[in-house]
């Protein structure tokens, strides 16, 4: 299972490689080969649109949206079957949510990995398989 | 874990590095007051060597000590020339040093004894005293000079220089009717040694040739120096005795013999004795000084957990984020105690490096200057100990805070960001 916080979802003095692994550091099940982590973290971060020198600053140098595609990787990292999302894009403008919430889903494997979603913003909806409204 | 401790202290560095600065003072604080204690104490009790018995005049075995040792008082009484012969007369006695105390120049006491008192006593482990330049006195008129007053007064060989009569600075007439001239300067010892001026008995003799109870009858210049019998020269009376015996055994038998000595009322003293005794007496400024540093230390501490918790409210999100990803509370409180062992750890690392660099710098230094002869070590057990009773108390006072991150729900650091 792997988690997406609405914001601050990183500890500002470790650099992208350093956040993305705690994705993985506690779990048995979602465990990456030490010697492929970094490779892993830099595919991911690549579909994410994060190259290799944005990985290496400090977590507090990188944009808000940046800082969440970091914390996107730390949740897909090692492919848990499920990952949460508590309003990732609110902290993000249309425009880079829209390429947030696109880069995110083509990141999954379809056949053995879920998002649940929660947000307040409609324009989500399209990328979704199904949508629950709550009142 | 221990990555990211680093990474985490690395990021606080400025407060981290106060703590740890502070920690470091205090310690070597008390590790330095722990080996200037430990270096005085055998600087102190290694005052003299080589000397079995001190033997002077009867009354307390201190004053005897400090005056004979230490330079410090004046002598009730003396003993005679002919006791001194007696001694030597012993066949369980190896060799006599008579001295003879009661001059001084401008401050410094002087000491008439007899060529045999550079080989006989020793200072510190059986070290001998060793001339610097020149050698021993050999005529009337020549002075040997302890380190210090040489370095202080700024003699060298062949300068020359008056005595005072009596022990107190200026009050003291001068003995101007006759000079001396160094012949040689000792090596710095760290003991009293260094601050003594020696003279022969006979050159001693002369000076006082024309004085009586104190006063001065004539001057010498009104007589033929080169014409005076040698052993007119030789005082009737000297103030104490450095005694060597032939074997150690018969340590406390003489001593009782010469407490019981009948024709005159003199004491015996073990010097080891005496020094432990008088040590016991001014060996309480240390501990305080020894209080004072763990005192220090425990404020350090206190910092220390200070630091720790003020950073834990501006932490949370940071301690959230870990368990969020599926970190264990333990795992988080692990974190908070391996970053104040850290911060103990370096500090303790600062605190040794800087004792142990300043004590092989200032070696020379706080001998010649201070009379403290510190012994280069690392680190002895008793500072091991020391070490880890500061580092445990760190730990310990650093669970508190470690148990505040096990305690904290996950949810109150995320919700509230």
């Amino acid at each position: 299972m792997g988690i997406i916080f609405q914001s601050l979802n990183l500890i500002s003095y470790l650099n992208g490689f350093e956040n993305a692994q705690l994705g993985v550091l506690f779990s048995k099940k979602r465990s990456v080969e030490s010697a492929n982590l970094r490779q892993e973290i830099e595919r991911i971060g690549r579909q994410l649109g994060m190259n290799e020198e944005l990985l290496q600053k400090p977590a507090k140098h990188l944009s808000i949206g940046q800082q969440q595609r970091v914390a996107a990787i730390r949740a897909l990292l090692g492919k848990p079957e499920l990952i949460i999302a508590d309003e990732p894009t609110s902290a993000l403008d249309g425009e880079t949510s829209d390429r947030f919430m696109t880069e995110l889903i083509e990141s999954l494997d379809p056949s053995t990995q879920a998002v649940l979603m929660v947000s307040h913003d409609p324009r989500l909806v399209p990328f979704f398989d199904r949508v629950v409204e709550l009142k | 874990m221990f990555r990211l401790a680093l990474a985490s202290l690395s990021a606080r560095w400025l407060p981290v590095l106060l703590v740890v600065i502070s920690l470091t003072a205090s310690m070597v604080l008390l590790l330095s007051v722990d080996r200037i204690q430990t270096a005085t104490k055998n600087g102190f009790n290694q005052s003299i060597n080589g000397v079995d018995l001190l033997v002077g005049p009867r009354g307390g075995d201190l004053e005897l000590l400090l005056y004979t040792v230490f330079h410090i008082g004046k002598p009730t009484n003396n003993m005679t020339m002919q006791t001194i012969d007696d001694l030597v007369q012993r066949n369980d006695i190896d060799w006599v040093v008579p001295i003879s105390l009661g001059d001084s120049h401008r401050g410094y006491r002087v000491i008439a004894t007899t060529q045999q008192y550079f080989d006989r006593v020793k200072y510190a482990v059986d070290k001998s005293l060793s001339f610097h330049s020149g050698d021993a006195f050999s005529e009337l008129n020549q002075v040997v000079l302890g380190h210090q007053v040489a370095h202080e007064l700024d003699y060298q060989l062949d300068s020359n220089l008056f005595l005072t009569h009596g022990s107190g600075g200026k009050l003291g007439k001068l003995h101007d009717d006759y000079y001396f001239e160094v012949s040689g300067v000792l090596e710095p010892t760290g003991t009293p040694i260094d601050r003594a001026v020696f003279v022969s008995l006979e050159g001693s003799g002369l000076i006082h040739l024309g004085w009586q109870s104190g006063r001065r009858l004539f001057g010498l210049d009104q007589v033929d120096v080169s014409n005076i019998a040698a052993d007119k020269l030789r005082p009737d009376s000297v103030t104490a005795a450095f005694v060597g015996l032939k074997s150690k055994v018969s340590l406390f038998r003489v001593s009782r013999d010469l407490a019981e000595y009948s024709d005159e009322a003199i004491t015996a003293v073990v010097p080891s004795i005496a020094l432990s005794e008088l040590w016991s007496m001014v060996g309480m400024v240390d501990k305080v000084f020894k209080l004072l540093g763990w005192v220090v230390i425990g404020i350090a501490v206190i910092a220390m957990v200070t630091l720790t918790l003020s950073t834990l409210d501006t932490r949370n999100r940071e301690i959230a984020v870990l368990r969020a990803c599926g970190a264990s509370p333990l795992f988080v409180s692990g974190l908070v105690l391996i970053e104040s062992l850290l911060v103990s750890v370096s500090a303790i690392f600062l605190s040794v490096g800087l004792v142990t660099i300043v004590t092989y710098m200032g070696q020379s230094f706080f001998i010649s200057e201070l009379g403290i002869a510190a012994k280069i070590s690392f680190l002895s057990s008793q500072e091991m100990v020391t070490l880890l009773v500061i580092l445990s108390a760190g730990l310990l006072s650093s669970l508190l805070p470690a148990l505040m991150v096990f305690k904290r729900s996950l949810n109150s650091g995320l919700i509230r960001s």
